[in-house]
Protein backbone atom coordinates (compact mmCIF):
# COMPACT_ATOMS: atom_id res chain seq x y z
CA UNK A 1 0.00 0.00 0.00
CA UNK A 2 1.17 3.52 -0.75
CA UNK A 3 0.67 6.20 1.81
CA UNK A 4 -1.70 8.89 0.60
CA UNK A 5 -3.60 8.59 3.88
CA UNK A 6 -0.63 8.63 6.17
CA UNK A 7 -0.29 11.69 8.34
CA UNK A 8 2.36 14.02 6.97
CA UNK A 9 4.93 13.45 9.71
CA UNK A 10 4.79 9.71 8.99
CA UNK A 11 5.16 10.34 5.25
CA UNK A 12 8.21 12.43 5.98
CA UNK A 13 9.71 9.65 8.09
CA UNK A 14 9.22 6.87 5.58
CA UNK A 15 10.05 9.07 2.61
CA UNK A 16 13.06 8.02 0.55
CA UNK A 17 15.63 10.56 -0.56
CA UNK A 18 14.85 12.03 -3.96
CA UNK A 19 11.22 11.08 -3.77
CA UNK A 20 8.50 13.67 -3.83
CA UNK A 21 6.32 13.49 -0.76
CA UNK A 22 2.85 14.88 -0.59
CA UNK A 23 3.78 18.04 1.28
CA UNK A 24 4.95 18.48 4.80
CA UNK A 25 1.94 20.12 6.36
CA UNK A 26 -1.62 19.10 6.94
CA UNK A 27 -2.73 21.73 4.45
CA UNK A 28 -3.65 20.27 1.12
CA UNK A 29 -4.43 23.46 -0.73
CA UNK A 30 -3.83 26.99 0.44
CA UNK A 31 -5.41 29.79 -1.58
CA UNK A 32 -4.30 33.14 -0.22
CA UNK A 33 -5.36 36.57 -1.37
CA UNK A 34 -6.01 35.47 -4.94
CA UNK A 35 -7.24 38.20 -7.28
CA UNK A 36 -7.81 38.20 -11.00
CA UNK A 37 -8.86 40.95 -13.39
CA UNK A 38 -9.62 40.33 -17.05
CA UNK A 39 -8.76 43.22 -19.31
CA UNK A 40 -10.27 43.77 -22.72
CA UNK A 41 -10.90 46.70 -25.03
CA UNK A 42 -14.16 47.40 -23.19
CA UNK A 43 -12.35 47.82 -19.91
CA UNK A 44 -11.36 45.69 -16.97
CA UNK A 45 -13.56 43.11 -15.25
CA UNK A 46 -12.59 42.04 -11.79
CA UNK A 47 -13.30 38.31 -11.61
CA UNK A 48 -11.83 37.48 -8.22
CA UNK A 49 -10.79 39.66 -5.30
CA UNK A 50 -8.85 38.59 -2.25
CA UNK A 51 -10.01 34.96 -2.21
CA UNK A 52 -8.49 32.96 0.62
CA UNK A 53 -9.26 29.56 2.10
CA UNK A 54 -7.44 26.40 3.04
CA UNK A 55 -8.44 22.87 2.14
CA UNK A 56 -6.92 20.46 4.67
CA UNK A 57 -5.43 17.24 3.35
CA UNK A 58 -8.02 14.64 2.51
CA UNK A 59 -10.98 17.02 2.62
CA UNK A 60 -13.69 17.54 0.02
CA UNK A 61 -14.35 21.25 -0.56
CA UNK A 62 -16.98 22.58 -2.90
CA UNK A 63 -17.16 26.06 -4.39
CA UNK A 64 -20.66 27.29 -5.10
CA UNK A 65 -21.79 30.68 -6.27
CA UNK A 66 -23.90 32.58 -8.77
CA UNK A 67 -22.81 32.98 -12.37
CA UNK A 68 -19.98 35.46 -12.59
CA UNK A 69 -18.62 34.62 -9.17
CA UNK A 70 -15.40 33.42 -10.74
CA UNK A 71 -15.73 29.79 -9.60
CA UNK A 72 -14.21 28.35 -12.74
CA UNK A 73 -11.62 31.12 -12.90
CA UNK A 74 -10.53 30.23 -9.39
CA UNK A 75 -10.33 26.54 -10.24
CA UNK A 76 -8.29 27.31 -13.36
CA UNK A 77 -5.89 29.39 -11.29
CA UNK A 78 -5.50 26.53 -8.80
CA UNK A 79 -4.97 24.14 -11.73
CA UNK A 80 -2.19 26.37 -13.05
CA UNK A 81 -4.12 27.04 -16.27
CA UNK A 82 -4.43 30.73 -15.48
CA UNK A 83 -2.12 33.16 -13.68
CA UNK A 84 -3.46 35.05 -10.67
CA UNK A 85 -2.83 38.80 -10.62
CA UNK A 86 -2.52 38.83 -6.85
CA UNK A 87 -2.01 36.22 -4.17
CA UNK A 88 -0.81 32.69 -4.56
CA UNK A 89 -1.76 29.04 -4.49
CA UNK A 90 0.17 26.37 -2.62
CA UNK A 91 -0.63 22.70 -3.17
CA UNK A 92 0.89 20.38 -0.56
CA UNK A 93 3.71 22.79 0.07
CA UNK A 94 4.46 23.35 -3.62
CA UNK A 95 3.57 26.21 -5.93
CA UNK A 96 0.70 25.38 -8.28
CA UNK A 97 3.17 25.29 -11.17
CA UNK A 98 5.43 22.75 -9.44
CA UNK A 99 2.46 20.67 -8.36
CA UNK A 100 1.47 20.32 -12.03
CA UNK A 101 5.05 19.58 -13.04
CA UNK A 102 5.07 16.78 -10.44
CA UNK A 103 1.73 15.44 -11.67
CA UNK A 104 -0.03 16.16 -8.40
CA UNK A 105 -3.07 17.82 -9.97
CA UNK A 106 -5.97 15.82 -11.37
CA UNK A 107 -8.31 17.98 -13.43
CA UNK A 108 -11.85 17.06 -14.47
CA UNK A 109 -13.24 19.67 -16.89
CA UNK A 110 -16.89 20.49 -17.57
CA UNK A 111 -17.05 18.32 -20.67
CA UNK A 112 -15.51 14.83 -20.49
CA UNK A 113 -12.81 15.96 -23.00
CA UNK A 114 -11.97 12.36 -23.89
CA UNK A 115 -9.82 11.68 -26.93
CA UNK A 116 -12.26 10.17 -29.45
CA UNK A 117 -9.62 8.02 -31.17
CA UNK A 118 -8.68 6.27 -27.93
CA UNK A 119 -10.65 3.55 -26.22
CA UNK A 120 -11.98 4.03 -22.69
CA UNK A 121 -8.97 2.24 -21.19
CA UNK A 122 -6.50 4.15 -23.39
CA UNK A 123 -8.10 7.42 -22.33
CA UNK A 124 -7.70 6.56 -18.66
CA UNK A 125 -4.09 5.55 -19.30
CA UNK A 126 -3.29 8.90 -20.96
CA UNK A 127 -2.10 10.66 -17.77
CA UNK A 128 0.29 7.77 -17.12
CA UNK A 129 1.77 8.14 -20.60
CA UNK A 130 2.61 11.85 -20.53
CA UNK A 131 5.23 13.56 -18.35
CA UNK A 132 6.71 10.19 -17.39
CA UNK A 133 9.60 11.83 -15.59
CA UNK A 134 7.19 13.04 -12.90
CA UNK A 135 5.77 9.51 -12.57
CA UNK A 136 9.24 8.08 -12.07
CA UNK A 137 9.79 10.41 -9.13
CA UNK A 138 6.82 9.03 -7.23
CA UNK A 139 5.20 5.78 -6.19
CA UNK A 140 3.18 3.89 -8.74
CA UNK A 141 -0.57 4.44 -8.37
CA UNK A 142 -2.11 2.01 -5.91
CA UNK A 143 -4.88 1.06 -8.32
CA UNK A 144 -4.65 0.21 -11.99
CA UNK A 145 -6.81 2.02 -14.58
CA UNK A 146 -8.78 -1.22 -15.01
CA UNK A 147 -9.54 -1.36 -11.28
CA UNK A 148 -10.68 2.25 -11.16
CA UNK A 149 -12.84 1.76 -14.23
CA UNK A 150 -14.50 -1.28 -12.77
CA UNK A 151 -15.14 0.58 -9.48
CA UNK A 152 -16.92 3.16 -11.64
CA UNK A 153 -19.00 0.40 -13.24
CA UNK A 154 -17.15 0.65 -16.55
CA UNK A 155 -15.45 -2.74 -16.50
CA UNK A 156 -17.42 -3.89 -19.52
CA UNK A 157 -16.64 -1.00 -21.82
CA UNK A 158 -12.84 -0.83 -21.60
CA UNK A 159 -12.41 -1.27 -25.35
CA UNK A 160 -15.23 0.99 -26.45
CA UNK A 161 -14.65 4.38 -27.99
CA UNK A 162 -16.11 7.44 -26.20
CA UNK A 163 -18.67 8.01 -28.98
CA UNK A 164 -20.19 4.63 -28.13
CA UNK A 165 -20.92 5.68 -24.54
CA UNK A 166 -23.66 7.82 -23.00
CA UNK A 167 -22.83 11.27 -21.62
CA UNK A 168 -22.90 9.96 -18.06
CA UNK A 169 -20.51 7.12 -18.88
CA UNK A 170 -18.15 9.50 -20.66
CA UNK A 171 -18.07 11.72 -17.59
CA UNK A 172 -17.31 8.69 -15.42
CA UNK A 173 -14.37 7.88 -17.72
CA UNK A 174 -13.16 11.46 -17.28
CA UNK A 175 -13.29 11.06 -13.50
CA UNK A 176 -11.50 7.71 -13.71
CA UNK A 177 -8.83 9.41 -15.83
CA UNK A 178 -8.24 11.97 -13.07
CA UNK A 179 -8.00 9.26 -10.38
CA UNK A 180 -5.79 6.98 -12.49
CA UNK A 181 -2.45 8.62 -11.82
CA UNK A 182 -3.13 9.11 -8.12
CA UNK A 183 -2.73 12.89 -7.94
CA UNK A 184 -2.52 14.63 -4.57
CA UNK A 185 -5.46 16.89 -5.35
CA UNK A 186 -8.47 16.64 -7.62
CA UNK A 187 -9.96 19.74 -9.21
CA UNK A 188 -13.41 19.27 -10.70
CA UNK A 189 -15.09 22.00 -12.71
CA UNK A 190 -18.86 21.31 -12.72
CA UNK A 191 -18.29 17.85 -14.12
CA UNK A 192 -21.96 16.87 -13.91
CA UNK A 193 -23.48 20.08 -15.23
CA UNK A 194 -24.38 18.70 -18.66
CA UNK A 195 -26.06 15.55 -17.34
CA UNK A 196 -29.70 14.86 -16.55
CA UNK A 197 -30.77 14.87 -12.90
CA UNK A 198 -30.98 11.09 -12.49
CA UNK A 199 -27.54 10.54 -13.96
CA UNK A 200 -26.17 13.33 -11.81
CA UNK A 201 -27.44 11.64 -8.66
CA UNK A 202 -25.95 8.32 -9.69
CA UNK A 203 -22.59 9.88 -10.51
CA UNK A 204 -22.53 11.87 -7.30
CA UNK A 205 -22.72 8.69 -5.28
CA UNK A 206 -20.23 6.86 -7.48
CA UNK A 207 -17.82 9.73 -6.99
CA UNK A 208 -18.40 9.49 -3.25
CA UNK A 209 -17.73 5.73 -3.30
CA UNK A 210 -14.50 6.28 -5.18
CA UNK A 211 -13.52 9.12 -2.87
CA UNK A 212 -14.29 7.11 0.28
CA UNK A 213 -11.67 4.57 -0.73
CA UNK A 214 -8.73 6.97 -0.54
CA UNK A 215 -10.00 10.36 0.69
CA UNK A 216 -8.25 12.53 -1.82
CA UNK A 217 -8.14 16.28 -1.35
CA UNK A 218 -10.82 17.64 -3.67
CA UNK A 219 -11.88 21.07 -4.86
CA UNK A 220 -15.19 20.75 -6.67
CA UNK A 221 -17.12 23.50 -8.45
CA UNK A 222 -20.88 23.22 -8.83
CA UNK A 223 -24.11 25.15 -9.35
CA UNK A 224 -26.15 22.62 -7.43
CA UNK A 225 -26.72 23.15 -3.72
CA UNK A 226 -27.82 19.53 -3.20
CA UNK A 227 -24.71 18.26 -4.93
CA UNK A 228 -22.54 20.51 -2.77
CA UNK A 229 -24.09 19.28 0.47
CA UNK A 230 -24.05 15.59 -0.49
CA UNK A 231 -20.39 15.64 -1.45
CA UNK A 232 -18.59 18.13 0.73
CA UNK A 233 -16.90 18.58 4.05
CA UNK A 234 -16.99 22.33 3.50
CA UNK A 235 -18.87 24.57 1.09
CA UNK A 236 -17.20 27.78 -0.06
CA UNK A 237 -20.01 30.17 -1.04
CA UNK A 238 -18.83 32.85 -3.46
CA UNK A 239 -20.40 36.24 -4.16
CA UNK A 240 -20.34 37.73 -7.62
CA UNK A 241 -18.38 40.44 -9.42
CA UNK A 242 -15.84 40.32 -8.16
CA UNK A 243 -15.88 36.81 -6.79
CA UNK A 244 -15.17 36.79 -3.07
CA UNK A 245 -15.64 34.23 -0.36
CA UNK A 246 -19.09 35.01 1.00
CA UNK A 247 -19.16 32.24 3.59
CA UNK A 248 -17.68 28.90 4.52
CA UNK A 249 -20.42 26.43 5.39
CA UNK A 250 -19.20 23.26 7.11
CA UNK A 251 -21.07 20.03 6.30
CA UNK A 252 -20.92 17.79 9.34
CA UNK A 253 -23.04 14.95 7.96
CA UNK A 254 -21.60 11.54 8.84
CA UNK A 255 -19.68 9.60 6.23
CA UNK A 256 -19.99 7.41 4.29
CA UNK A 257 -23.06 9.14 2.97
CA UNK A 258 -25.61 6.92 1.31
CA UNK A 259 -28.45 8.06 -0.89
CA UNK A 260 -30.73 8.38 2.15
CA UNK A 261 -28.64 11.22 3.54
CA UNK A 262 -30.63 13.64 1.42
CA UNK A 263 -33.78 12.81 3.44
CA UNK A 264 -32.38 13.84 6.83
CA UNK A 265 -33.29 17.07 8.64
CA UNK A 266 -29.65 17.90 9.11
CA UNK A 267 -29.12 17.75 5.36
CA UNK A 268 -32.02 20.12 4.74
CA UNK A 269 -30.79 22.52 7.41
CA UNK A 270 -27.39 22.79 5.73
CA UNK A 271 -29.01 23.09 2.32
CA UNK A 272 -31.14 25.95 3.64
CA UNK A 273 -28.12 27.67 5.10
CA UNK A 274 -26.25 27.48 1.79
CA UNK A 275 -29.27 28.82 -0.08
CA UNK A 276 -29.52 31.76 2.32
CA UNK A 277 -25.85 32.52 1.85
CA UNK A 278 -26.26 32.31 -1.91
CA UNK A 279 -29.24 34.66 -1.75
CA UNK A 280 -27.26 37.25 0.13
CA UNK A 281 -24.39 36.71 -2.30
CA UNK A 282 -26.75 37.84 -5.05
CA UNK A 283 -27.50 41.03 -3.14
CA UNK A 284 -25.20 43.87 -2.25
CA UNK A 285 -21.81 42.85 -0.98
CA UNK A 286 -22.44 44.84 2.20
CA UNK A 287 -25.55 42.76 2.92
CA UNK A 288 -23.68 39.48 3.02
CA UNK A 289 -21.98 38.28 6.14
CA UNK A 290 -19.79 35.34 7.00
CA UNK A 291 -21.33 32.42 8.76
CA UNK B 1 -22.30 -2.85 -30.95
CA UNK B 2 -20.72 -0.66 -33.57
CA UNK B 3 -22.41 -0.79 -36.95
CA UNK B 4 -20.41 -2.58 -39.60
CA UNK B 5 -19.12 -0.19 -42.19
CA UNK B 6 -20.30 -1.20 -45.66
CA UNK B 7 -17.57 -2.64 -47.84
CA UNK B 8 -17.43 -1.52 -51.43
CA UNK B 9 -18.47 -4.96 -52.70
CA UNK B 10 -21.39 -5.02 -50.31
CA UNK B 11 -22.90 -1.76 -51.48
CA UNK B 12 -26.49 -1.94 -52.51
CA UNK B 13 -27.45 -1.51 -56.18
CA UNK B 14 -29.09 1.86 -55.51
CA UNK B 15 -25.64 3.08 -54.54
CA UNK B 16 -23.57 1.87 -57.47
CA UNK B 17 -26.21 1.83 -60.21
CA UNK B 18 -26.80 5.61 -60.71
CA UNK B 19 -23.12 6.52 -61.23
CA UNK B 20 -22.69 3.49 -63.48
CA UNK B 21 -25.59 4.62 -65.67
CA UNK B 22 -24.17 8.17 -65.77
CA UNK B 23 -20.75 6.82 -66.83
CA UNK B 24 -22.41 4.65 -69.44
CA UNK B 25 -24.22 7.68 -70.85
CA UNK B 26 -20.97 9.67 -70.93
CA UNK B 27 -19.23 6.93 -72.93
CA UNK B 28 -22.25 6.73 -75.23
CA UNK B 29 -22.24 10.48 -75.91
CA UNK B 30 -18.48 10.37 -76.46
CA UNK B 31 -18.87 7.57 -78.99
CA UNK B 32 -21.77 9.35 -80.76
CA UNK B 33 -19.81 12.59 -81.05
CA UNK B 34 -16.67 10.77 -82.19
CA UNK B 35 -18.46 8.88 -84.95
CA UNK B 36 -19.93 12.14 -86.31
CA UNK B 37 -16.68 14.08 -86.17
CA UNK B 38 -13.64 13.60 -88.41
CA UNK B 39 -11.27 10.99 -86.87
CA UNK B 40 -8.44 13.55 -86.57
CA UNK B 41 -10.48 15.67 -84.07
CA UNK B 42 -12.05 13.13 -81.69
CA UNK B 43 -11.01 9.52 -81.15
CA UNK B 44 -13.75 6.92 -80.84
CA UNK B 45 -13.98 4.71 -77.76
CA UNK B 46 -12.66 1.60 -79.57
CA UNK B 47 -9.80 3.64 -81.13
CA UNK B 48 -8.83 4.96 -77.71
CA UNK B 49 -8.86 1.49 -76.18
CA UNK B 50 -6.89 0.17 -79.18
CA UNK B 51 -4.24 2.89 -78.66
CA UNK B 52 -3.95 1.75 -75.06
CA UNK B 53 -3.77 -1.93 -76.02
CA UNK B 54 -1.21 -1.36 -78.78
CA UNK B 55 1.45 0.06 -76.51
CA UNK B 56 0.65 -0.79 -72.90
CA UNK B 57 4.34 -0.53 -71.96
CA UNK B 58 4.53 3.07 -73.14
CA UNK B 59 1.47 4.12 -71.13
CA UNK B 60 2.65 2.19 -68.10
CA UNK B 61 6.06 3.87 -68.22
CA UNK B 62 4.56 7.35 -68.64
CA UNK B 63 2.05 6.69 -65.85
CA UNK B 64 4.90 5.74 -63.53
CA UNK B 65 6.77 8.94 -64.41
CA UNK B 66 3.71 11.11 -63.72
CA UNK B 67 3.02 9.14 -60.55
CA UNK B 68 6.60 9.68 -59.40
CA UNK B 69 6.30 13.44 -60.00
CA UNK B 70 3.09 13.48 -58.01
CA UNK B 71 4.48 11.38 -55.18
CA UNK B 72 7.61 13.48 -54.77
CA UNK B 73 5.74 16.80 -55.19
CA UNK B 74 2.92 15.79 -52.82
CA UNK B 75 5.21 14.19 -50.27
CA UNK B 76 7.75 17.01 -50.10
CA UNK B 77 5.04 19.66 -50.09
CA UNK B 78 3.17 17.92 -47.29
CA UNK B 79 6.29 17.57 -45.14
CA UNK B 80 7.22 21.24 -45.62
CA UNK B 81 3.63 22.51 -45.16
CA UNK B 82 2.95 20.39 -42.08
CA UNK B 83 6.27 21.28 -40.44
CA UNK B 84 5.62 24.94 -41.14
CA UNK B 85 2.11 24.61 -39.69
CA UNK B 86 3.55 23.06 -36.51
CA UNK B 87 5.94 26.00 -36.17
CA UNK B 88 3.12 28.46 -36.91
CA UNK B 89 0.93 26.95 -34.19
CA UNK B 90 3.65 27.57 -31.64
CA UNK B 91 5.19 30.80 -32.94
CA UNK B 92 2.54 33.27 -34.05
CA UNK B 93 5.01 35.65 -35.69
CA UNK B 94 6.02 32.95 -38.20
CA UNK B 95 2.39 32.63 -39.27
CA UNK B 96 2.12 36.39 -39.73
CA UNK B 97 5.27 36.40 -41.84
CA UNK B 98 4.67 33.30 -43.97
CA UNK B 99 0.91 33.28 -44.55
CA UNK B 100 0.81 36.28 -46.90
CA UNK B 101 3.59 34.69 -48.97
CA UNK B 102 1.65 31.44 -49.15
CA UNK B 103 -1.46 33.35 -50.25
CA UNK B 104 0.47 35.10 -53.04
CA UNK B 105 1.84 31.74 -54.15
CA UNK B 106 -1.67 30.32 -54.15
CA UNK B 107 -3.41 33.12 -56.07
CA UNK B 108 -0.78 33.33 -58.82
CA UNK B 109 -1.67 30.84 -61.57
CA UNK B 110 0.94 28.11 -61.51
CA UNK B 111 0.88 27.83 -65.29
CA UNK B 112 2.07 31.44 -65.49
CA UNK B 113 5.29 30.86 -63.61
CA UNK B 114 5.87 27.22 -64.55
CA UNK B 115 7.95 28.36 -67.53
CA UNK B 116 10.09 30.51 -65.24
CA UNK B 117 10.65 27.53 -62.93
CA UNK B 118 11.71 25.40 -65.89
CA UNK B 119 14.34 27.97 -66.86
CA UNK B 120 15.44 28.18 -63.22
CA UNK B 121 15.59 24.44 -62.50
CA UNK B 122 16.53 23.15 -65.95
CA UNK B 123 14.53 20.94 -68.29
CA UNK B 124 14.82 17.78 -66.25
CA UNK B 125 12.33 16.35 -63.78
CA UNK B 126 13.17 18.83 -60.97
CA UNK B 127 10.84 21.65 -62.13
CA UNK B 128 8.03 19.09 -62.35
CA UNK B 129 8.47 18.26 -58.67
CA UNK B 130 8.52 21.94 -57.83
CA UNK B 131 5.37 22.82 -59.81
CA UNK B 132 3.47 19.84 -58.37
CA UNK B 133 4.66 20.73 -54.89
CA UNK B 134 3.68 24.39 -55.18
CA UNK B 135 0.17 23.68 -56.45
CA UNK B 136 -0.67 21.50 -53.41
CA UNK B 137 1.24 23.55 -50.85
CA UNK B 138 -1.48 25.99 -49.85
CA UNK B 139 -4.29 23.51 -49.19
CA UNK B 140 -1.87 21.38 -47.17
CA UNK B 141 -0.65 24.37 -45.17
CA UNK B 142 -4.08 25.80 -44.39
CA UNK B 143 -5.62 22.44 -43.51
CA UNK B 144 -2.65 21.46 -41.34
CA UNK B 145 -2.89 24.75 -39.51
CA UNK B 146 -6.65 24.51 -38.92
CA UNK B 147 -6.30 20.85 -37.97
CA UNK B 148 -3.52 21.43 -35.45
CA UNK B 149 -5.53 24.25 -33.91
CA UNK B 150 -8.84 22.40 -33.79
CA UNK B 151 -8.10 20.65 -30.53
CA UNK B 152 -10.60 20.13 -27.74
CA UNK B 153 -9.66 22.99 -25.42
CA UNK B 154 -10.58 21.07 -22.31
CA UNK B 155 -8.53 18.06 -23.38
CA UNK B 156 -5.66 20.51 -23.85
CA UNK B 157 -6.33 21.78 -20.30
CA UNK B 158 -6.13 18.22 -18.97
CA UNK B 159 -2.76 17.74 -20.67
CA UNK B 160 -1.51 21.09 -19.40
CA UNK B 161 -2.39 20.22 -15.80
CA UNK B 162 -0.23 17.13 -16.31
CA UNK B 163 2.59 19.39 -17.50
CA UNK B 164 2.71 17.52 -20.81
CA UNK B 165 5.50 18.80 -23.07
CA UNK B 166 4.77 20.54 -26.37
CA UNK B 167 5.92 17.42 -28.14
CA UNK B 168 3.49 15.27 -26.10
CA UNK B 169 0.63 17.66 -26.82
CA UNK B 170 1.54 17.59 -30.51
CA UNK B 171 1.86 13.83 -30.72
CA UNK B 172 -1.02 12.79 -28.48
CA UNK B 173 -3.55 15.55 -29.14
CA UNK B 174 -2.84 17.94 -32.01
CA UNK B 175 -1.73 15.41 -34.60
CA UNK B 176 -4.68 12.99 -34.21
CA UNK B 177 -7.08 15.95 -34.02
CA UNK B 178 -5.70 17.26 -37.31
CA UNK B 179 -6.11 13.97 -39.22
CA UNK B 180 -9.64 14.68 -40.51
CA UNK B 181 -8.36 17.98 -41.91
CA UNK B 182 -5.28 16.35 -43.42
CA UNK B 183 -7.42 13.78 -45.20
CA UNK B 184 -9.73 16.52 -46.48
CA UNK B 185 -6.59 18.21 -47.83
CA UNK B 186 -5.49 14.90 -49.34
CA UNK B 187 -8.73 14.55 -51.25
CA UNK B 188 -8.28 18.06 -52.66
CA UNK B 189 -4.55 17.73 -53.31
CA UNK B 190 -4.43 14.42 -55.21
CA UNK B 191 -6.36 15.79 -58.22
CA UNK B 192 -4.47 19.09 -57.89
CA UNK B 193 -1.16 17.23 -57.96
CA UNK B 194 -2.18 15.48 -61.20
CA UNK B 195 -2.94 18.90 -62.70
CA UNK B 196 0.40 20.19 -61.41
CA UNK B 197 2.34 17.26 -62.84
CA UNK B 198 0.64 17.50 -66.24
CA UNK B 199 1.06 21.29 -66.45
CA UNK B 200 4.74 20.85 -65.59
CA UNK B 201 5.09 18.18 -68.26
CA UNK B 202 3.46 20.47 -70.83
CA UNK B 203 6.12 23.09 -70.17
CA UNK B 204 9.06 20.68 -69.89
CA UNK B 205 8.59 18.46 -72.91
CA UNK B 206 12.37 18.29 -73.11
CA UNK B 207 12.20 15.52 -70.56
CA UNK B 208 9.90 13.54 -72.77
CA UNK B 209 8.16 11.18 -70.39
CA UNK B 210 4.98 11.38 -68.39
CA UNK B 211 1.37 11.36 -69.54
CA UNK B 212 1.35 15.15 -70.07
CA UNK B 213 4.43 14.95 -72.29
CA UNK B 214 2.82 12.06 -74.14
CA UNK B 215 -0.20 14.29 -74.90
CA UNK B 216 2.03 17.08 -76.23
CA UNK B 217 4.09 14.71 -78.37
CA UNK B 218 1.01 12.86 -79.66
CA UNK B 219 -0.72 16.12 -80.59
CA UNK B 220 2.41 17.07 -82.58
CA UNK B 221 1.97 13.88 -84.61
CA UNK B 222 -1.83 14.15 -84.82
CA UNK B 223 -2.32 10.90 -82.86
CA UNK B 224 -5.72 11.77 -81.42
CA UNK B 225 -6.34 8.26 -80.05
CA UNK B 226 -3.12 8.41 -78.00
CA UNK B 227 -4.18 11.79 -76.56
CA UNK B 228 -7.56 10.35 -75.54
CA UNK B 229 -5.94 7.24 -74.13
CA UNK B 230 -3.57 9.38 -72.03
CA UNK B 231 -6.51 11.45 -70.73
CA UNK B 232 -8.34 8.22 -69.87
CA UNK B 233 -5.31 6.93 -67.94
CA UNK B 234 -5.03 10.27 -66.08
CA UNK B 235 -8.72 10.06 -65.10
CA UNK B 236 -8.32 6.49 -63.86
CA UNK B 237 -5.14 7.46 -62.01
CA UNK B 238 -6.93 10.31 -60.24
CA UNK B 239 -9.86 8.08 -59.40
CA UNK B 240 -7.71 5.27 -57.99
CA UNK B 241 -5.60 7.64 -55.88
CA UNK B 242 -8.62 9.51 -54.52
CA UNK B 243 -10.26 6.18 -53.70
CA UNK B 244 -7.05 5.15 -51.94
CA UNK B 245 -7.12 8.29 -49.80
CA UNK B 246 -10.78 7.67 -48.95
CA UNK B 247 -10.15 4.05 -47.96
CA UNK B 248 -7.16 5.03 -45.82
CA UNK B 249 -9.28 7.73 -44.21
CA UNK B 250 -11.99 5.23 -43.33
CA UNK B 251 -9.43 2.96 -41.80
CA UNK B 252 -7.62 5.58 -39.76
CA UNK B 253 -10.59 7.76 -38.89
CA UNK B 254 -13.10 5.14 -37.82
CA UNK B 255 -13.50 7.21 -34.62
CA UNK B 256 -14.48 10.36 -36.47
CA UNK B 257 -18.18 11.23 -36.93
CA UNK B 258 -17.58 11.80 -40.67
CA UNK B 259 -16.90 8.10 -41.22
CA UNK B 260 -20.15 6.79 -39.77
Amino acid sequence: MTSPLLPPERSAIIGEPGRVERGTSSDGLVVSGVGKTFRSRDGATSALADVSFTVPRGRFFTIIGPSGSGKSTLLRIVAGLLEADQGDVVIFGESGRNASANKQVGFVPQSPALLPWRTVLENVRLPLQVNRKASERRDAPSRSPEEILSTMGLGDVLDKRPAQLSGGMQQRVAIARAFAFDPAILLMDEPFSSLDELTRELLRHQLLDLWESDHKTVLFVTHSVTEAVVLSDMIVVMSAQPGRVQALVPVSLPRPRGELVELTDEFHAIERQVRLELRSAWGERSDGGGS
Amino acid sequence: MSPRRPRLSGLRSNVWLPPLVAFGLLVLVWQLVATHEPPQTVATVPATLAALGDRPGLFWHDTLVTLQEMAVGLGASFVVAFTLAVVMVHVRVVERAIMPLAVVLNVTPVIAYAQGLVILFGFGIAPRYVVTGIIVFFPFLVNSLIGLRSVDREALDVLRTLDASRWEVLWRLRLPSSLPFLFAAGRICVPLAITGAVVAEFTTTGASAGLGSLIVVASGYGQVAVIYAAILVLAVLGLVLTLGVTLLERRLLSWHPSSS
